[in-house]
């Protein structure tokens, strides 16, 4: 009695292993005429819902009032903790005083008083920023005080030389506010992100990149 | 004049297969890289399925290269990527005194054993050669022939056993 | 018309069988070319819509020019040959590989006159020439003095050998039934329709078949002697340009071969449920070989333990088992029926 019931469960187990394969291939095959989940790229760009969680190069984040400035305070911190080196930040030099304010000043020292001299800006002269050493490690977010750096959403950066992944951050910034403040005046215009016949998407990355 | 060309034809057919198994054979026993003296002994296999076609017995021609080509030698050429197979190994040099004397003499036992029935019982020559269906042939293996064709089963069959049997007490070992 | 038949009649019957040979050969050679851009090109597209993505599409209309660009790129690549290899096995080997192909072809029914030569001994023919292909891979791998090809070029004769017995024993199955080794009485034994084609009466030498098949042809699942992810390539891992395009061919034209004998053997041939024809017969041996793409991008590659065991203690037994059981309904059917009064024709 056992050894029949061995010699079907043993059977059964091989029916079991032989419908297997049919599943298998009804799993190819309905697969196969289903729609395709890839997209042509130079043709069709993937949907913006899809790229807003792509880390891609840091970009600056303007001040709300005045979007082609940068939040910046030129504090370094995002240099010292970037781990490869790839961010180099120049801070602005203190504005000359008029002779007017010189001379006020040097009169005020005279006085014995101690006066203050006209402060530098707070934000940078320059931001570089080096995107073949960088590794997206997310350091100089989180190192940022006043949160000015934040990951872009770039997918289809691309670049014909090494230099053209070496970016200007500042003028960066101020290409994408004059952008915006276009779109702004212009609210009838659809967002080219979110259609998907954006042919030149490639192509307008990449002379970002080389500005 | 059709009738001499394929006459003419046929004899060349047949010092191709002649060359072929001659030249095979003698890759095969002198080359001293293993891979090329096989490559010699399939040459000659070919060559002797294509002495069988020219005798009208195309079964066994397929035969010849299903067995001894598709089964045998790769089964030999397997024994070789085994072993060392390289052109200085230790058993490639050539071969000289008692051994020579040895092998020769076990090259030439078949033959003083086959001539002599041959030369005393001549089978009758034709011309052409007899066309045998597959069907003949089996019926002549299960019919007139069936003792030697059991015999050699049985010989396989022990063959057979025997390897097993090998195997079996390697593994317990 | 008349012209003509005098034209062939003045020649002489030799010439016209040594034309005959030669335009045949030339014909198998275009087909297997043919088939050989179609089925890669049909093989990248199955791959892509199973994984749902469009597979080539950018040279020419759906990338139909795609398969066409990679022979050329074949073709004029160079061809290098690795230190230490012995070249004259090196070179010997895909040569070896590629030309019994052809002769494969020559038995082939396309339809009732359209077959190359319409041997007596169709299957033998095939059988002990594709036995060759082994020999080129075992060649292949020990010449191109890599480890991997070695590797390759064992698992390789260890998967041939194995498998060649269970396709022996599935189609001496059908010979038996059919009582003739000739592919054009085997098709001419089975009807139009379906229900009459020798699968019916023989599903389980077809199972059988159908496994052998993919591991005659070195497919997935059964790819073993290639087996990308282990061995690079198997024993092709030494050859470039078109030293990997001849084993290419080869494996393709086998894949051609193997198919058309599933449907001469299993599928009623050339024969339909109306208008007889080759058309048939290329429907089913394509319908066989879309089969063998869609599988290959189902299943995993299995391992070589597995793929032996399932030969040796599965196909071979049910060969066997299967080759009793044809002999028994054989020689007993009749019998039977007779008693019982009912059909008798056979």
């Amino acid at each position: 009695m056992k050894c029949l019931m061995n010699v079907v469960l043993y059977v059964t187990d091989i029916a079991k292993g032989l419908w297997s394969l049919v599943v298998g291939l009804a799993i190819t095959g309905r697969y196969a005429l289903s729609r395709h989940k890839t997209v042509r790229y130079p043709f069709a760009v993937v949907a913006k819902e899809n790229t807003e969680t792509f880390r891609g190069p840091i970009e600056l984040v303007g001040l709300p009032k005045d979007p082609s400035t940068p939040k910046c305070i030129s504090c370094m911190l995002c240099v010292q903790a970037c781990p490869s080196n790839c961010i180099s930040v120049k801070k602005q030099a203190a504005p000359k005083m008029t002779p007017e304010q010189q001379k006020a000043f040097d009169e005020a020292v005279a006085r014995g008083e101690n006066p203050k001299k006209p402060a530098a800006p707070r934000n940078p002269a320059e931001y570089h920023y080096d995107f073949t050493y960088c590794s997206l490690c997310a350091c100089c977010v989180e190192a940022c005080p006043v949160n000015s750096i934040r990951f872009s959403h770039e997918l289809y950066l691309a670049g014909t030389r090494r230099e053209d992944f070496n970016m200007d951050l500042l003028a960066r910034l101020k290409r994408t506010a004059a952008k915006d403040a276009q779109k702004a005046a212009k609210p009838a215009a659809t967002d080219p992100a979110t259609t998907t016949a954006a042919v030149g998407a490639g192509k307008a990355t990449a002379e970002e990149a080389t500005a | 004049m059709t009738d001499t060309i394929m006459e003419y034809l046929a004899y060349a057919a047949y010092g191709v297969y002649l060359l072929i198994i001659i030249g095979g054979s003698a890759v095969a026993v002198l080359e001293k890289n293993l891979v090329r003296a096989f490559i010699g002994l399939i040459a000659t296999l070919f060559g002797v399925a294509g002495m069988y076609l020219l005798l009208q017995s195309p079964f066994l021609a397929f035969m010849q290269l299903l067995i001894y080509i598709g089964a045998v030698a790769v089964l030999i050429f397997f024994a070789i990527m085994l072993a060392d197979s390289r052109s200085d190994g230790d058993e490639a040099g050539l071969v000289f005194g008692k051994k020579f004397i040895r092998a020769a003499l076990a090259g030439l036992l078949p033959i003083l054993l086959l001539t002599p029935p041959i030369f005393v019982h001549p089978a009758s020559t034709e011309l052409l050669p007899d066309v045998v269906t597959v069907a003949e042939i089996g019926k002549g293996l299960m019919g007139e022939y069936v003792l030697a064709f059991e015999l050699i089963s049985i010989i396989l069959l022990v063959a057979m056993a025997g390897g097993v049997f090998l195997a079996m007490d390697r593994r317990k070992k | 018309m008349q012209e003509i038949c005098t034209f062939f009649e003045n020649i002489p019957p030799l010439a016209l069988d040594v034309l005959w040979l030669v335009a045949v050969l030339i014909l198998v050679i275009a087909y297997i070319t043919v088939c050989a851009l179609l089925l890669v090109y049909l093989e990248r597209k199955v791959a892509g819509f199973v994984q749902r993505r469009p597979g080539p599409y950018e040279v020419g209309p759906y990338g139909i020019l795609q398969s066409a660009c990679d022979a050329v790129k074949l073709v004029v690549k160079q061809i290098i040959k690795p230190a230490h290899v012995d070249p004259g096995l090196y070179f010997l080997a895909p040569i070896l590989s590629f030309f019994p192909v052809l002769l494969l072809f020559l038995p082939l029914p396309f339809s009732r006159l359209l077959t190359g030569m319409n041997v007596n001994l169709g299957i033998l023919l095939v059988l002990a020439f594709s036995g060759i292909n082994v020999i080129a891979v075992l060649l292949a791998g020990v010449s191109s003095n890599n480890k991997f090809g070695l590797l390759g070029a064992a698992r390789g004769v260890s998967q041939s050998v194995a498998y060649e017995i269970p396709l022996l024993l599935s189609t001496l199955a059908i010979a038996m039934m059919t009582g003739s080794l000739s592919f054009t009485e085997i098709v001419e034994g089975q009807g139009g329709w379906p229900w009459q084609w020798n699968i019916i009466l023989q599903p389980v030498a077809f199972v059988i078949f159908i496994f052998s098949m993919f591991g005659e042809t070195n497919r997935l699942p059964f790819d073993l002697p290639e087996g990308e992810s282990e061995l690079t390539g198997g024993f092709h891992t030494e050859y470039s340009g078109m030293g990997f395009g001849l084993f290419f061919l080869a494996e393709y034209a086998n894949m051609v071969v193997v198919c058309s004998i599933a449907t001469a053997l299993f599928l009623g041939g050339y024969k339909g449920p109306f208008l007889d024809g080759p058309w048939w017969f290329l429907a089913k041996s394509w319908t066989l070989l879309f089969f063998m793409l869609w599988v290959r991008f189902t299943y995993p590659r299995i391992r070589f333990d597995q793929m032996l065991n399932l030969n040796w203690k599965w196909l071979l037994p049910l060969g066997v088992l299967n080759l009793l059981a044809t002999a028994f309904a054989m020689k007993f059917f009749p019998v039977v029926a007779n008693f019982f009064g009912f059909g008798g024709a056979a």
